[in-house]
């Protein structure tokens, strides 16, 4: 730039030469240029003199002379014609940002009145357009190849926006005169447009124009001046991008976050009522004297509304896939929204991008740990639905579906959460859980079908179609040429199957309903043991018998027969109790088999009598069913309790445990730690933490260091409330969770052990399989084949190792370990 | 992609057999996959007390199926077994490894099975007829078990009750 900075005068000389030799009607360039230097810079006189140059270059015969004219001075063509470009884009642009984007909207603002908000959202165009035309220029920039070889129409254009009236009139005249020597008639045009131009230019400058038919008229005649001018398909993307941001930008105002009406028609009659319209208006116009002009016409036209409608729906989808998730999130008020966008793409190819934008949502928002189980479920269902609505083949469905199955399988608390939430009368899967059951009640498999045989009819009939359409041109070998692989999607069977309905595509995040139906056995077991009502058993009756209509009867067995266990057990309590006349004893008799494994808990004894009535039961219960004897779980269950205290009386119910503590306060007011664990013949910590209970109730108070106390008198009770109050209110606060924290803590703690049992075992196992072993191999074994239960690193395997070591278990020798014989 | 699902509940359910086996702490029977191949174990058996292979320890190879448990595990005897129903190649003759096979047996269940044929052959069909020939003599029987054993593993066992079973026959036909 710089080197021809310093060429100017250079240039200037060859200036001179060049517009004598091809002698130019007009020599007025070089004076206008100068006259204009007041106003504009240096730099911009080196444009138009550089623009002259090229101009001339194109206008003149003997082109040679010019161009080695040009090499002599050291300037490239090439140069030159780049920063004819820059020159060129930028006035373009001052002329796009002052009149013509300005103008069209407002235009079609108060033209369609469909948008009201067009035209008051003008008052702050300039900052707005010019942020589209960067858009615009950029696309330009890339089209450089093409303005090239189009320099000579654009450059009357440029003329046009220039400040200064002379040079305009200067180069309208030039113009003029060119069309002239193209072609006669067009000449007369420009003539008139030339009038028109000015008029136009008066109507933008000026604000007082507010009759809106002079407008029209102006901006239509603009419009055709531009298209005579080749201007419009030269420069067809930067309308294209404009006309696209503002596609964008409507669809954006008018759907961002609505989801609960139906837009996308509306945006298709906007589309008709203004792009259309205007695409029509300066298309279509121009040609009505020449049919040739009207041919060309309509094929840009239809070109470019082709284009523009496919714009309108790829932007449409877009905007909607961006909000996907929320739309799935409000579903099913969002139903308009989504089958807008199934409308979209049943037109455009929108699968990939919201497939990926979709699964990119929910990692981003849903799939992390920060996520209530709950809701990733709730989620899911929506999920299901939602995508069934766009694509019945269930293709998406699946496709997005994965990462939240995989996700939540993943999860622990999911099968829980799935059955809590499919026996909660209250939860809206509880509804589909027994309705759809209630539907298939009747005919369980042929509903399935039905399902299937719907979408699948649509397939069929397209392909048959298809086939009728060959048919008739009857030719076989395009039929065969046509002939594609059998895509996943185009078998929508399986999926369909898979997603039939909430509670199946809940079902099928696990590969089998094994662990379903186990968890569901834990439930209802937790559910049978804490039941006092027996009433409510029919409920849980109901469920199984749902269940049993989803997973057949032979997975839900043993369900069944706990609750069977329980309707005995009802049965045969009253049948003893009525030979004993103890109405306060009952037992829940479980059939070992069938029920899950229990925690083993801590040993302990119940008081005397309560053994004793226990013997009297057991001894009866074997009277009846001959060859079977009852087991007793003396942590389970629960006692019901009344505490009378100086003719205060307190109902609780608690654990057994609890409750035999508190009964050997029955005969004797103090009670020291080692006297209840003695009798009771329980550890002694265990029974510190178990009194935490009575204490917080105020039933028991730690008199002295272990040794405990019932509190029979209101002094008691206050000097306990005192101590709360002076210092003890923390100190209250930290037992009670003290009993939490140890029960975790001892959880833990036997979870840990249970698991270096196994680990031993395995250990055990693999040396005597392979007689010595290094400990990375064994790592290495442990976390193949046991990935469940080990989970823990090396230097925690040695630290064990060495443990078994010392029990001499195992021996390391030249870093190979081995059963110790 | 059905094949896939199958190999997963294959390993799953070798895995499942695997933790069972060693959770049961079976004395006498063992086994465990062999390098990384869940498919492939290896196995061991000592000898039942109270039979001729007692203290006597044998090695086991388990080759595992694709369509487990629907077919059989292939087993073989690694250590050269002397025994009716065992070929010098180590090929075991037991229905339950051929067509008596059910998926309800097991790993344990097969070990076990194997564990008592030793002690139990069925001379009816042997593979080694000179094993089943001599099965009815059991000190003959088990020296020449003991000498096999020693040849296969190089380990000799100095089993003080066959010392007085040998010591005591004669006392008896003297």
């Amino acid at each position: 730039m710089d080197r021809l900075m310093n060429k100017s005068s250079e240039i200037d000389k060859v200036w001179n030469e060049v517009t004598s030799k091809i002698s130019l009607t007009k020599d007025i360039y070089l004076g206008t240029s100068t006259s204009s230097s007041s106003t504009a810079t240096t730099q911009q006189q080196q444009y138009i003199k550089s623009n002259r140059i090229v101009e001339c270059t194109y206008k003149t015969s003997p082109l040679t002379s010019v161009i080695s004219k040009v090499d002599q001075v050291d300037i490239k063509e090439l140069e030159i014609s780049d920063f004819l470009l820059h020159w060129y884009i930028d006035n373009i642009k001052i002329y796009f940002n002052n009149h013509l984007c300005r103008e069209f909207w407002e235009y079609f603002g108060g033209l369609g009145k469909v948008d009201g908000l067009l035209l008051k959202s003008t008052i702050d165009y300039d900052d707005k357009y010019n942020t589209h035309f960067i858009n615009a220029i950029e696309v330009f920039n890339k089209k450089k190849k093409k303005i090239k070889k189009t320099i000579k129409p654009i450059s009357i254009l440029n003329d046009d926006d220039d400040d200064d009236e002379e040079e305009e009139e200067m180069e309208e005249e030039e113009e003029m005169e060119e069309e002239i020597e193209e072609d006669e008639q067009h000449g007369d045009l420009s003539q008139m447009e030339r009038s028109q131009t000015s008029m136009i230019e008066m109507s933008f400058m000026n604000e007082s124009f507010t009759d809106i038919n002079t407008k029209e008229i102006a901006f239509i005649n603009l419009c055709i001046k531009l298209n005579k001018l080749n201007f419009i398909i030269i420069s067809e993307d930067i309308f294209t991008t404009i006309l696209l941001s503002k596609i964008t930008e409507n669809i954006e105002k008018k759907c961002k976050d609505v989801f609960d009406k139906y837009l996308l028609k509306s945006i298709i009659k906007w589309a008709d009522n203004i792009i259309f319209k205007w695409l029509s208006i300066i298309l279509l116009r121009d040609g009505q004297d020449s049919t040739d002009f009207r041919a060309r016409g309509q094929d840009v036209f239809e070109q470019w509304r082709n284009r523009m409608e496919f714009s309108i729906y790829d932007n449409f989808s877009q905007q909607r896939i961006s909000q996907l998730f929320d739309m799935i999130v409000q579903f099913p008020d969002s139903t308009p929204a989504l089958e807008d966008l199934a409308v979209c793409y049943q037109k455009i190819p929108i699968q990939k991008s919201l497939i990926a934008s979709l699964v990119r949502q929910f990692k981003a928002r849903l799939l992390h740990p920060g996520a209530n189980t709950n809701d990733i479920i709730t989620q899911f269902i929506s999920t299901i639905q939602a995508m069934k609505l766009i694509d019945p083949t269930c293709f998406v469905v699946d496709a997005v579906g994965h990462p939240i199955r995989t996700y939540l399988s993943q999860r622990e608390d999911t099968i829980r959460s799935i059955i809590s939430s499919c026996t909660d009368e209250e939860s809206d899967i509880y509804a589909d859980f027994c309705q759809v059951d209630q539907d298939t009640d009747h005919t369980t498999a042929t509903k399935g079908d039905h399902i299937c045989d719907g979408d699948i009819d649509v397939y069929i009939d397209d392909y048959a179609d298809q086939d009728q359409g060959q048919d008739q041109q009857s030719s076989k070998t395009k039929k065969k040429k046509q002939w594609q692989p059998a895509t996943k999607e185009s078998h929508p069977t399986l999926q369909i199957q898979k997603y039939k309905d909430t509670i199946t595509s809940l079902v099928n995040i696990y590969d089998s309903t094994d662990l379903f139906v186990n968890e569901y056995r834990l439930m209802l077991s937790q559910r049978l043991y804490a039941m006092t009502n027996y009433d409510d058993i029919d409920k849980e009756i109901r469920n199984v018998e749902l269940l049993k209509l989803r997973f057949g009867e032979h997975s839900l067995q043993s369900c069944e027969i706990m609750i069977k266990d329980i309707q005995d057990s009802k049965r045969l309590n009253q049948q003893i109790s009525k030979q004993f006349k103890q109405s306060n004893f009952s037992s829940l008799i479980l059939s070992n088999l069938f029920w899950p494994t229990f925690n083993k808990n801590e040993e302990f004894n119940y008081p005397q009598n309560i053994l004793d009535q226990m013997e009297n039961f057991n001894k009866e219960y074997q009277k009846i069913k001959a060859p079977r004897k009852l087991e007793y779980h003396k942590h389970m269950g629960f006692v019901e309790l009344d505490i009378e205290i100086n003719g205060n009386i307190t109902t609780l119910t608690v654990s057994p445990i609890h409750a035999s503590i508190i009964c050997l306060f029955e005969s004797k007011e103090i009670l020291t730690l080692e006297e209840i664990s003695n009798e009771l013949k329980m550890k002694s910590d265990l029974v510190k933490r178990k009194i935490i209970y009575w204490i917080n109730q105020q039933i028991l108070i730690e008199f002295e260091r272990g040794v405990y106390k019932i509190v029979t008198s209101d002094k008691d009770k206050d000097d306990d409330d005192d101590q709360e109050e002076g210092f003890g209110q923390t100190d209250s606060g930290t037992t009670q969770a003290g009993e939490e924290e140890d029960v975790d803590s001892s959880a833990n703690k036997e979870k840990e052990e249970e698991q270096w049992n196994v680990v031993e075992n395995f250990v055990i196992g693999m040396l005597t399989n392979f007689k010595s072993m290094p400990i990375d191999r064994m790592h290495n074994m442990l976390t193949m084949f046991n990935p469940d239960v080990y989970t823990s690193s090396m230097t925690d395997l040695k630290q064990f190792l060495t443990r078994l070591q010392n029990q001499d278990k195992i021996e390391l020798s030249s870093g190979e370990y081995k059963i110790k014989k | 992609m059905a094949q896939k699902t199958d190999s997963h509940s294959v390993t799953k359910r070798l895995q499942s057999e695997l933790m069972g086996l060693m959770m049961a702490g079976i004395t006498g029977i063992s086994a465990f996959p062999n390098s990384d191949n869940i498919f492939n174990w290896v196995g061991t058996i000592q000898g039942a007390s109270g039979t001729v292979y007692e203290n006597l320890e044998y090695k086991m190879s388990l080759q595992f199926p694709t369509d487990y448990p629907f077919k059989p595990p292939v087993v073989k005897f690694e250590t050269a077994c002397f025994h009716p129903n065992v070929d010098v190649q180590g090929n075991i003759c037991l229905d339950i490894l051929k067509d008596k096979w059910t998926p309800v047996y097991n790993v344990r269940t097969l070990l076990l099975s194997i564990q008592s044929l030793l002690g139990e052959p069925n001379n009816e069909s042997p593979l080694n007829s000179y094993a089943a020939s001599i099965w009815d003599n059991q000190v003959e029987y088990k020296k020449v078990l003991l000498k096999k054993y020693q040849e296969a593993t190089g380990r000799t066992i100095t089993d003080t009750s066959s010392t007085s079973n040998t010591t005591s026959t004669p006392s008896i036909t003297v």
